[in-house]
């Protein structure tokens, strides 16, 4: 069985202020699919993996979501199922747990119940401890802060995740581990694009390449 | 009781002793003493002569035109004190100040200080004045906190899009913040207005020898109509803004922060 197409991506290209980023890329994102995007920085990596869920609007091309199935989705439908986790840091004046608690107030997730035993097993995975909940988010570190994001993400089930320089901030045992727990999330099933400048993280995660070069 | 030219002249005398104060203390105010009362003399006068030439024309022709007139400036006005630039700005300006005073106004000479006839130029000029005038702060105020939150709350808003917000739902925290700063104004002043100072209006009225009660009467009403219409003029403003800096896919257009 053909496996399922979550992101057909057509002869996209982007161009600011008449610089070009990248031109004509096409890609079929499927399910349980792992790519890596290589290349320089200022190559628009970043901002093609944005594109991807439509938060920032490619200048040509054609992006395509769930192409074999009927029903048109819309942009926040689509966002809820494919994460992207961006490479900056949000700086809310909220405790962590009111942070992670935000996103089950949007209507895309009404259904979902939030489930703070499996909170606390991705916590302890991580050797956290429970109090980090009621810290302030601007008192974590970097690397903690991308920790608590990944476990938001990972809460709400998505089918794929868009990682931009995710792991950038955190320490080799943190980083160990979350690329533990994404090679477990991949064999069952999740996809995954990821940016990330760190070599080694990415011959340990296998998928396939897409090279970005300067234009 | 009446202000002759004698008594401006005794007014006057004021001012040569604050510039003479500013001089001697060293301030090096009194240029901008002087530009700021010269000013003030000067456009009191012509607005005097203006009104009075104006209130001869006692037609609803007269109060569209000067109502369009007023929405202009304040337009302009609007425009400079939200502090961002971006394109689309005095549309925003423009369109959040001209319905909501327009109806606001209609329905008070109407109804909540009625007139004789509805556009009786004396009384609905000065009356819209203090609508839009209001309407203005109300409108800069929480459009500036607003669009400034945009530039520093952008990594918050495109946290929230990217894991399914609508547009709406990204931006509802600042919403509430921003409306709250517009409103602060209005809010601190009916919560002390009669205990600290008597208001512009009502002391105007009771100088020309309106009886205190009278004149409470209708500073009450003209509170609660400019409580009304800055709260539904800064939320048109801020919907509006949301709008043109969010497309229909739920993207956040953080580029229009940077072509001023």
């Amino acid at each position: 069985m053909m496996s399922e197409v979550l992101i057909q991506v057509e002869n996209v290209s982007k161009t600011i202020k008449e610089r070009t980023l990248f031109s004509n890329i096409s890609l079929d994102f499927k399910k349980g699919e792992v790519f890596h995007l290589i290349g320089p920085s200022g190559t628009g990596k970043s901002t093609f993996l944005k594109g991807l869920v439509g938060l920032v609007e490619y200048s040509s091309g054609k992006v395509s979501y769930y192409p074999h199935t009927e029903n048109h989705l819309t942009f926040p439908e689509i966002r809820s199922r494919i994460h992207y986790i961006g490479q900056f840091n949000p700086s809310y004046d909220l405790k962590v747990l009111d942070y992670i608690n935000l996103v089950y107030r949007l209507e895309v997730y009404k259904v979902k119940k939030f489930d703070l035993s499996e909170l606390e097993k991705y916590l302890e995975y991580f050797q956290f401890n429970k109090d980090i909940l009621n810290k302030n988010l601007n008192f974590l570190s970097g690397g903690e802060l991308q920790i608590i994001r990944i476990i938001r993400s990972f809460l709400l089930e998505p089918e794929a995740l868009l990682l931009d320089e995710a792991s950038t901030a955190m320490d080799g045992n943190l980083k160990n581990k979350f690329e533990k727990i994404l090679r477990e999330k991949v064999t069952n099933g999740l996809s995954l694009i990821s940016v990330s400048h760190d070599i080694e993280h990415l011959k340990r995660l296998e998928g396939k390449e897409l090279t970005f070069n300067l234009e | 009781m009446n202000v002759g030219p004698e008594q401006i002249l005794f007014s006057c005398l004021l001012v040569i002793i604050t510039i003479a104060l500013s001089f001697l203390i060293g301030l090096n105010l009194e240029k901008k003493l002087l530009i700021a009362k010269v000013r003030s003399i000067a456009q009191l006068i012509l607005l005097g002569y203006a009104l009075l030439w104006l209130f001869k024309f006692n037609h609803p022709l007269t109060f569209l035109l000067i109502f369009f007139f007023m929405i202009l400036v304040a337009t302009h006005t609007v425009s400079s004190r939200v502090r961002k630039k971006f394109k689309g700005l005095s549309w925003i300006s423009f369109h959040s100040l001209f319905l909501p005073t327009l109806i606001t106004g209609l329905y008070t000479f109407f109804y909540a200080i009625p007139q004789k006839p509805w556009y009786d130029v004396s009384k609905t000029i000065p009356l819209f004045g203090m609508i839009i005038g209001n309407s203005l702060t109300g409108i800069s105020l929480s459009l500036d906190s607003f669009i400034n939150a945009f530039s520093q709350r952008k990594n918050e808003i495109e946290d929230l899009l990217a894991m399914g917000a609508t547009r709406m739902e990204s931006v509802k925290s600042l919403i509430k913040n921003s409306l709250n700063i517009g409103m602060t104004p209005i809010l601190n002043t009916m919560n002390v207005v009669g205990l600290v100072s008597i208001p512009g209006m009502m002391t105007g009225q009771i100088l020309a020898g309106m009886e205190p009660f009278e004149a409470a009467k209708f500073q009450i009403s003209i509170m609660l109509i400019i409580c009304f219409v800055i709260f539904i003029s800064s939320i048109g403003a801020l919907i509006m803004a949301t709008l043109r800096f969010f497309d229909a896919n739920h993207r956040f257009k953080s580029e229009l922060l940077n072509d001023e």
